[in-house]
């Protein structure tokens, strides 16, 4: 766990928080940490700061000293370390052929956490007679991903399904770490249409579950494995129902029908259920 | 008779001393034959597996310098502020030690188009290199085994 900061700032941090859910470094501003006391999520700045190249060299042992192995996931603005910790990253963005190629100049980072928390989704799951579509949704770091990789497990395990995840950046995995269930297959660093379109080809799959629909082609890549007879768990970033359904994006897929349930949590609980006649009231 | 054996001594350390005084050119190009097997590795990884460099510094090579070299990096990459230093053979003079910090230093800095073109410049370089330490091996390490011998035989002309 953040063996990739310098070993003065991973036990300041470790110090503060034992399992952290969260660290910011900025440039020559305070180190933040966000973690629980067991009874509330408590933000500490540290009496730390880190410099420019201090947070260059985090991101290089980041990625081992080797950008080009991580190229992928960081014109995306991320990359996950070899742990599981998923760290954003700011910067200057590098243009190449008028797509986004990389980052350089790197100012801050944003260091998440991936929890496993067996049994979060069972007040749901236990609700349900067989795997239904469901998409899960709160604003970040809310427990999206917690929920979606368990419900994934349960519907493994509990109802013997095939469940195919769509893991984009390792994080409902963990490289193996996290018990995915007995049924499971894990397709690592892959991005949504490859695994929807030949997940529905190649793997058989009974469910599909995936972590953030962001895009227009986010909600095609859901919507051919529907068609396709595969039950599809997914997130999404909204803060309710009426905020969801403003996204342009994933307006057809909701409009459509193609989940069953949409499920919004609020800091790592249940909040509502919502059921189709809640969303077709709101079209 | 003394004489004759002490002659013929002289003749055979001569000659021995002359190659082992050139042999650091036979060492210098097993070293970058290592060398260039190794970013042949890395152009081979850069196609495929895109792994990093901590892996690919697990290459194995039959040159015990060549590995040393890659084990202080691993250290280089892995500890903080760049606390140990690349290992240099003891034959590498500053040409060397220039060129072998830079191909070393310039790995994993960037994306990997730019990493390709640097590897394809590098293996350029390293197959020139090893074209005229070759030549320079086989000139220097017969050169020197001669010297040996005709001093040998001059000393031992003279004893006699």
């Amino acid at each position: 766990m953040l063996d990739f900061l310098s070993n003065q700032l991973k036990n300041e941090v470790l110090r503060c928080f034992c399992s952290p859910y969260e660290v910011r470094l900025r440039v020559d501003k305070p180190v933040t940490v966000k973690g629980s006391n067991g009874i509330e999520v408590l933000t500490k700045k540290l009496n730390f700061t880190v410099t420019k190249k201090e947070l260059e060299q985090t991101v290089m042992r980041l990625c081992n000293h080797s950008l080009f192995s991580v190229e992928d996931s960081l014109k995306y603005g991320f990359i996950t370390s070899r742990s599981g910790e998923r760290v954003g990253i700011c910067g200057e963005t590098i243009y190449s052929g008028g797509s986004i190629a990389s980052i350089k100049n790197f100012s801050s980072l944003t260091i998440r956490f991936p929890h496993c928390v067996y049994g979060c989704c069972e007040e749901y799951a236990k609700s349900l007679g067989a795997p239904k579509s469901c998409l899960v949704i709160s604003p970040p770091f809310h427990g999206k991903t917690t929920f979606i990789r368990d419900l994934g497990r349960y519907y493994s395990d509990k109802f013997k399904q095939n469940v195919l995840f769509i893991d984009e950046r390792d994080e409902l995995s963990l490289s193996g770490k996290f018990n995915l269930g007995e049924n499971s297959d894990v397709l690592r660093f892959s991005n949504k249409r490859f695994g929807f379109y030949n997940g529905v080809r190649a793997y058989n799959p009974d469910v599909i579950i995936c972590d953030e629909l962001m895009t227009s082609e986010d909600s095609r890549s859901v919507e051919f494995a529907r068609n396709s007879g595969v039950k599809v768990v997914a997130s999404a970033h909204a803060s309710n129902l009426k905020n969801l359904l403003k996204k342009q994006e994933l307006y057809a897929i909701i409009a459509n029908n193609t989940f069953e349930d949409i499920v919004l949590l609020n800091k790592f609980k249940i909040e509502k259920i919502y059921k189709e006649q809640d969303w077709l009231s709101l079209l | 008779m003394v004489k004759f054996i002490i002659g013929i001594a002289l003749v055979g350390v001569s000659t021995v001393l002359g190659k082992r005084l050139t042999v650091k050119h036979l060492y210098r190009l097993k070293y970058y034959e290592c060398l260039s097997r190794f970013n042949l590795h890395l152009k081979q990884n850069l196609l495929h597996k895109k792994e990093d460099l901590l892996e690919l510094l697990r290459f194995k090579c039959d040159n015990e310098d060549f590995s040393a070299t890659l084990t202080s990096l691993k250290l280089n990459v892995t500890l903080e502020n760049d606390a140990s230093e690349l290992y240099f053979p003891y034959w590498a003079d500053g040409d060397d030690r220039a060129f072998l910090s830079n191909y070393f230093n310039s790995l994993g800095e960037n994306n990997l188009q730019a990493e390709m073109e640097n590897i394809v410049i590098q293996e350029n370089l390293i197959n020139d290199k090893v074209l005229k330490i070759a030549d320079k091996s086989s000139k220097f390490s017969n050169l020197g085994q001669r010297l040996g011998f005709s001093v040998g035989m001059v000393v031992f002309i003279i004893i006699l």
